[in-house]
């Protein structure tokens, strides 16, 4: 409820006389009528049934509200929170297996290659990479072959154009 | 009973033992009926007020925090109920002058002397009547209550300035009413 604020000032005799005023003009009115005695007594009686009344459907309200409809609102709730924040990341399977492949160390990767084509399956990685994954520029084998393989033993097998094309590669490089 | 304070009254309610809350209700029910019925004007409905407050107090004792005294706390729904009670009647079709002279007159009188005094009275209560609510609140808990500003402000939740000059002011429009009452009645009378 909003009371309007009236703060001007009232000097405390005026408000006195007026006041003693009308309690003089009540005063002569006599005293109020009397309520009857009894009326009390019933008042009460009639006070505690209606509280009765009330209190009975309140009651079951209440401990309704209390043990089950706030908990539940407040785990739904919950949960639903919870869904929301801590929820497991579903990716797609091939997307995790290519994530697994990428974070592994190169010789891993041409390890499990090799001792799939020693069994004779197709090498997974193309199933997975596409026909490209194993589609390497001439540089990048050279590379990889003059730093895994022995320089000795590659001497040995090449004749001797191919001695002379190592040679001309090298001094290219 | 007798010798418990209200708090450790409402404390035993808490508890679960319902008659102290008739106890209280002993207490305090002619103060809250009376302020019912100056702020509303009649019997039956400052009766209905005065059942509702306790009905209201009792189901929301929970509430109640004890800053404040019981019947501080209790005087402020009542005051409430009954402002609302003013609210939901039309007042002016209500508080008929014969109304409230019937319901004043008391039964086992001479009924001259009864109507003379209680013309007085319903002149008084008319005046009441025709306060805006917030000054028939204030009038009510100061002038019939006699009541302090600080205890009114708790009832109502205002300041004591703003109190003071409500009541200023509802007593000033009252003074004018009755003055008005009384001329009126003396043109009558020539």
């Amino acid at each position: 409820m909003k009371w309007r604020q009236e703060q001007e000032k009232i000097p405390e005799s005026v408000e006195r006389e007026l006041e003693s005023e009308l309690r003089a003009l009540d005063a002569g009115s006599g005293p109020v009528p009397p309520v009857p005695g009894p009326y009390w007594q019933n008042l009460i009686v009639r006070t505690n049934k209606r509280i009765d009344a009330v209190s009975s459907g309140r009651g079951i309200t209440i401990s309704w509200a209390a043990r089950v409809a706030i908990p539940g609102v407040v785990a739904v709730i919950s949960f639903l929170i919870g869904l929301h924040y801590y929820a497991p990341e579903t990716g797609s399977p091939t997307d995790s297996v290519l994530t697994i492949i990428a974070a592994l160390p190169d010789q891993a990767v041409d390890s499990l290659l090799a001792d799939r084509v020693l069994l004779g399956g197709e090498p997974p990685a193309k199933e997975l990479l596409g026909e490209k994954a194993f589609e390497v520029s001439k540089e990048q084998f050279s590379e990889y072959f003059i730093a895994q393989g022995s320089s000795q033993k590659l001497l040995e097998s090449l004749d001797e154009k191919g001695v002379s094309q190592v040679m001309a590669y090298l001094a290219v490089r | 009973m007798e010798s418990h304070s209200d708090l450790e009254l409402v404390q035993q309610v808490r508890n679960g033992k319902r008659q102290a809350f008739t106890e209280l209700m002993r207490r305090y029910q002619e103060r809250i009926y009376w302020i019912a019925r100056r702020i509303v004007g009649s019997h039956e409905e400052a009766d209905d007020v005065a059942q509702e407050a306790f009905i209201k107090a009792y189901l929301n004792l929970g509430d109640f925090r004890g800053e404040s005294g019981f019947y501080t706390w209790l005087y402020r729904i009542a005051v409430n109920l009954s402002l609302n009670a003013v609210r939901k009647r039309q007042v002016v079709n209500y508080l008929r002058e014969s109304d409230i002279i019937n319901r004043l007159l008391p039964q086992s009188e001479d009924p001259v002397a009864a109507f003379e005094r209680a013309e007085v009275h319903t002149r008084l209560e008319l005046a009441v009547a025709k306060l805006p609510e917030k000054q028939r609140a204030v009038f009510v808990l100061r002038f019939y209550e006699g009541m302090t500003y600080e205890e009114i402000a708790q009832v109502l939740k205002t300041s004591v300035g703003g109190l003071k000059a409500n009541f200023f002011h509802a007593m000033k429009k009252i003074q004018e009413m009755m003055k008005d009452e009384v001329a009126s009645g003396a043109g009558e009378d020539t």
